[in-house]
């Protein structure tokens, strides 16, 4: 690997000398590996958004790209510490966190933190007014459920106030205060932008704001010099909107990108021998990836049956397959790092076990169609599959569906292809706290993201016990529990929780959060 | 000549009203929409729908055909589903990209494809003729994307001569990074524009006038570049009009395969996303040039050559 | 439109000979039975081949050509080799199937808009140029976002985007031979449409027609294999040549052997279609120079 690197990049330079190459001359520093590049910049780090942004506000956003973007442009309540083994929370545009009661947690905010603009500095009175704004029901955030248990906040002076809770709320610092609802913006700003506002933030507070931002292109940040929470080291970021991770891996081996996330066929390779000069590292996603069946339908009906395909498929081959083995079978839907994680799963790989379900439900020559998305990651654990199936006498039939159609197949809302639904291959994405997994699987959501049409007296109770219970140790019980139950109900298989490779060029320290997300503010060079 | 102009026009308008009022019946038969993406997963039922009802999905179909048409009178494309921004300024910020690549594709298509044509027609029969007919008919046939693929393999990934993605800044990195696409683009069209200058050039040089004018002695190079190239070119520009239009197709894969912004990947990730606005405001614009395009090319040579006009308008 | 300005360069007069003799006389000709004998010869030896095209070997995975996979191996250890052949099967099928209906259904359109009242022509003509300026993929991708992936889908996108060339084709010579004076006398002593149809306009359109077909194969086959790049094609595991060069794609980096695989097949088939179809012209209708 590095050895071609080298070679081509002289081979390169000997043709440039040529001269045969005039028009393009003085572009020779423009191919070669990063480490050229980062000096030459003088300061700007560039990194993959794999897709463009979509919506800031912290009340209506919607992709992952828009979270990373915002953690740059926004001083958050708190943030997540970069380089540790587990999801650890610190204040950040809060001095203080004091919790007097499971219900009551008095809060400091650090003085002097200016918004952009004529806006003036952060109080106590804005963290009431962006706090209770995602809460209210009439804002219509679909964020809500993050502060689903906030009753008020009390301001007590101009830093100070009061979170105060109906009930206790365990999420409250683990996906509420050091992600983006908790986000503080003034009330001013958010009403002279007309109540809300998507692409094109009416105030930002944090360690960057934006300088340009060409849709689809490249969104370029500059540092804020108000900002004075922590230090930055890079004078810009430059973010170039990348869908297809094979592609930033071409980038960035040309040069293009200080940092990337990579395809997760491409870990091993990575593993084994990173481009020349450039840091690999692997983390473990939240993303949860699992294979759903749909109880309603008249073909896995019977629990045999979807017990059938449970042990018709080895879970090792699919994950193996699907990402050149750079992941590991899961047990559930919980990532390692979080309460709730689940050490063994109940039915693994038995195909005998799997032919004799299926003979005893009377079941011979089973159709069923497999649906799944495009990508190669899909195509490959599906193919598995079929093959797997095939082996126990289901026929499967793969469907390929673009985005579009692919959200809204279980979707009752959406028409009748819900009934139709049979298999289907999902991944999920996720904040650090285990709530934010099971939520989608309760009786509330069958017809919406419950596609499984699972429903579970015990697992609904669980479901919302859960949140409100403090001690961690009894969480971790009932989160164990809850996937019992899902799987116990035949309904989905297991896969895994993604794994995260990301390439960071020679010369820059990356900063990231356990599950692979790049804090990119906190990135260094040096 | 002004009523032949005025039915065109009418046409060419007919035309694209039906194709977008095709694609707003197909839009609404199709399941899913953009609101949930627009929304992220966490919206509820209620915010979906009030969501749908603020982007008018909720209307009938001739309605919402209707209002666009009213919308379009007023010069108004519509929001991007998702983002909420105007659908031209989307458009527009990924309009530049792509005319540099067809800009690009042009002109690998253009320059060795008359080069090439002139030289098959002066020199018919010959070996020249034959092997560039032949070079002509092959990069005609192969589909752009696998010379795309290929191009990419050899010379961004294994030479490493050329970056692999993006479209670049300033104006030297812009244009190093076009070259791949370009060439991939333009390949098929440097044969087609030789095919086609080839044989009417020799059309031409087959009429008296040109004869006679050999017979007067005035030079074969003068003949061919002054006169017979003149006229034999026409043909090549409505070629050339409508080629625009196939290489809007093309472009949807070398934007995918080299990693480049553009119109293409922007209509190719709108219909992937249910993005409705944006598939309609690309495809009413994308149509609208090229019956431009075609109706120009047409226009010209029917005041050049009345001759053709007969056939046009036949 | 392509009609616009019909150039015909003097023909070179042959004698009348066996077609075969004169087809393979022409060395494009030649090559290009060749290159198409090689790919039906992929086709029907299909069943021959030294794997099952679906069986999949993980541990056997981006192997490089060897004695054993003469192509090499794919991202989930299958052999190329025979997965090419079963593709040929398929990109076969469908560009013959789905140009001959397309060509079914120009002829259908074309007769009946030749034929046919005057306000039936303008629609027909408005509909296909509506088609027409539709960017291709545009075309096809909102086709099969509404029908879903699928071998049909492939072949109705062909037939939407081939047929109204055939048709306005058609048209053309119809209308040409409508007035022509045979048939006028035909219809004087009372012959009926189908006959008309039948004995008169088809013997006249179907050669160039069939040549155009023939030269329009390539362009199937690039329907073809870019929907199956774009994931709008056949279904998985069936091994389109469009889909491995889309795996190929994907694992570009890991592998470069499923790229090869995938296009070059695409790329002899349509040269060999191209080739015979230039010949085929030359030799039996010199004036359908342009196209």
């Amino acid at each position: 690997m590095t050895k071609t690197a080298t070679m081509s990049s002289f081979t390169r330079r000997g043709l440039l000398g040529a001269g045969l190459a005039a028009g393009a001359a003085g572009l020779a520093l423009r191919g070669l590996p990063a480490l050229a590049e980062v000096s030459a910049e003088g300061g700007t780090l560039r990194a993959r958004l794999y897709a463009d942004i979509s919506n800031l506000d912290p009340a209506y956003w919607t992709s992952a790209s828009d979270a990373l973007v915002m953690e740059t442009l926004y001083a958050y309540a708190m943030e997540f510490e970069a380089g540790t083994g587990a999801f650890d929370v610190r204040p950040l545009a809060l001095k203080s966190v004091t919790v007097r009661d499971d219900t009551h947690i008095d809060f400091e905010l650090n003085a002097g933190i200016l918004y952009s603009g004529d806006y003036g500095e952060m109080t106590a009175e804005d963290a009431k007014f962006s706090w209770e704004r995602i809460a209210d029901p009439a804002n219509d955030s679909p964020y809500a459920a993050d502060w689903a248990q906030l009753d008020h906040v009390e301001v007590t002076g101009t830093h100070t106030g009061t979170i105060v809770l109906k009930k206790p709320f365990a999420p409250l610092f683990t996906s509420t205060l050091p992600a983006t609802s908790g986000i503080i913006l003034p009330r001013a700003a958010i009403e002279a932008a007309g109540g809300r506002f998507t692409t094109s933030p009416p105030v930002t507070s944090g360690p960057y704001r934006i300088r340009d931002w060409q849709p689809r292109t490249r969104l370029v940040l500059e540092r804020n010099p108000d900002f004075k929470l922590f230090e930055v080291d890079f004078e810009t970021i430059e973010l170039l909107p990348i869908e297809d991770p094979k592609t930033a891996e071409l980038g960035f081996e040309a040069g293009d990108l200080d940092h990337a996330q990579t395809s997760i066929s491409s870990i091993p390779r990575y593993a084994a021998s990173a481009p020349r000069g450039a840091t690999f590292e692997e983390f473990t996603a939240l993303n949860y990836y699992w294979m759903g069946m749909n109880e309603a339908n008249e073909a896995l009906a019977d629990q045999r049956v979807r017990r059938a395909i449970q042990h018709g498929i080895s879970r090792e081959a699919v994950v193996e397959a699907a990402y050149l083995g750079a992941a590991q079978p899961a047990a559930g839907i919980i990532a390692p790092g979080l309460i709730g994680n689940r050490a063994e799963n109940t039915y693994n790989y038995d195909p005998d076990a799997a032919r004799a379900l299926l003979a005893e439900a009377g079941v011979a020559d089973l159709q069923v169609s497999l649906a799944i998305q495009q990508t190669a990651e899909d195509l490959a654990a599906a193919q598995i599959i079929q093959a797997m199936l095939a082996d126990i006498g289901v026929t499967v039939r793969i469907d390929q569906h673009e985005s579009g159609s692919f959200w809204s197949l279980g979707v009752e809302a959406d028409g009748d292809s819900w009934k139709d639904l049979q298999l289907f291959l999902f991944s999920f994405a996720m904040q650090p706290d285990p709530s934010w997994a099971t939520m989608w699987f309760t009786g509330d959501q069958v017809g919406v993201w419950n596609w499984q049409r699972f429903s579970n007296a015990e697992f609904d109770q669980l479901n919302a016990d859960a949140v409100v219970e403090m001690d961690p140790e009894k969480r971790h019980a009932m989160y164990v529990r809850m996937q019992e139950l899902l799987e116990e109900s035949g309904d989905v298989v297991y896969l895994t929780y993604e794994p995260v490779g990301t390439l960071t060029g020679a010369g820059i320290a990356s900063a990231m959060r356990p599950d692979g997300w790049p804090i990119l503010a906190r990135f260094k060079r040096g | 000549m002004l009523s032949y102009i005025a039915r065109r026009v009418t046409l060419a308008i007919i035309v694209i009203l039906t194709v977008i009022a095709a694609m707003f019946v197909m839009m609404h038969a199709v399941p899913g929409d953009a609101v949930r993406t627009a929304l992220g997963p966490r919206a509820s039922e209620a915010m979906v729908e009030a969501y749908r009802a603020r982007l008018g999905l909720d209307q009938p179909v001739w309605v919402q055909i209707l209002r666009y048409f009213g919308a379009i009178l007023r010069g108004d494309l519509g929001q991007d589903a998702i983002s909420g921004t105007p659908v031209l300024q989307v458009i527009l910020s990924q309009l530049p990209d792509t005319l540099y690549l067809i800009a690009g594709a042009m002109l690998v298509a253009v320059i060795p494809g008359i080069h090439l044509g002139v030289v098959s027609a002066t020199h018919r029969g010959s070996l020249f003729d034959r092997v560039t007919s032949v070079l002509s008919v092959s990069v005609m046939a192969v589909p752009s994307f696998v010379i795309a693929i290929y191009l990419l393999l050899i010379f961004s990934i294994r030479l490493g001569w050329f970056p692999a993605i993006g479209s670049g800044d300033g104006l030297a990195d812009k244009l190093h990074r076009l070259v791949l696409p370009s060439i991939a683009l333009g390949l098929a069209w440097i044969g087609y524009l030789a095919r086609i200058l080839r044989a009417s050039m020799l059309e031409v040089m087959a009429e008296n006038h040109v004869r006679t004018a050999r017979a007067f002695g005035i030079s074969q190079r003068r003949i061919m570049y002054d006169y017979v190239l003149r006229i034999a070119i026409l043909p090549t520009i409505t070629v050339l009009g409508m080629g625009i239009g196939q290489m809007i197709s093309g472009a949807v894969f070398a934007e995918i395969v080299f990693g480049r912004p553009g119109v293409g990947k922007l209509v190719y990730d709108a219909i992937a996303n249910r993005n409705y606005p944006i598939v309609t405001g690309t495809v009413l614009l994308t149509t609208g040039f090229f019956v431009l395009v075609s109706l120009l090319a047409d226009l010209l040579i029917a005041f050049l050559d009345p001759r053709v006009r007969n056939v046009i308008s036949r | 439109m392509s009609s616009a300005a019909e150039p015909s360069p003097p023909s070179r007069r042959r004698r009348p000979q066996g077609a075969l003799s004169r087809l393979v006389s022409d060395p494009l000709g030649l090559a290009g039975l060749a290159l198409i004998v090689l790919t039906v010869g992929a086709a029907l030896l299909a069943d021959f081949a030294p794997f099952e095209p679906s069986k999949l070997s993980p541990a056997n995975r981006f192997m490089a050509p060897s004695g054993l996979h003469w192509l090499g191996t794919d991202n989930l250890g299958r052999d190329l080799f025979s997965r090419v052949l079963h593709g040929a099967r398929i990109a076969l099928a469908i560009s013959i199937g789905a140009t001959a209906l397309s060509l079914a259904v120009g002829l259908v359109l074309g007769i009946v808009a030749g034929f046919g009242p005057r306000w039936l022509d303008s629609l027909l003509l408005l509909v296909m140029d509506a088609m027409n300026s539709i960017p291709t993929v545009m075309l096809a991708l909102l086709l099969i976002t509404y029908t879903g992936p699928s071998l049909w889908a492939v072949v109705l996108v062909v037939v939407l985007v081939n047929g109204p060339g055939y048709a306005r084709i058609a048209r053309t010579h119809v209308l040409a031979l409508r007035s022509a004076e045979f048939i006028e006398a035909e219809r004087a002593l009372g012959a009926r449409f189908p006959r008309i149809v039948f004995f008169h306009i088809l013997p006249n359109i179907l050669g160039p027609l069939l040549i155009l077909a023939a030269m329009d194969i390539p362009i199937v086959v690039g329907i073809e294999a870019g929907l199956s790049f774009l994931g709008m094609g056949v279904r998985p595991p069936t091994p389109s040549w469009g889909t491995i060069l889309f795996d190929g794609f994907s694992y570009i980096r890991d592998s470069v052997w499923m790229v090869v695989a995938g296009g070059l097949p695409i790329v002899v088939t349509a040269l060999g279609f191209t080739f015979l179809g230039e010949a085929l012209r030359d030799t039996f209708d010199p004036k359908l120079a342009k196209r």
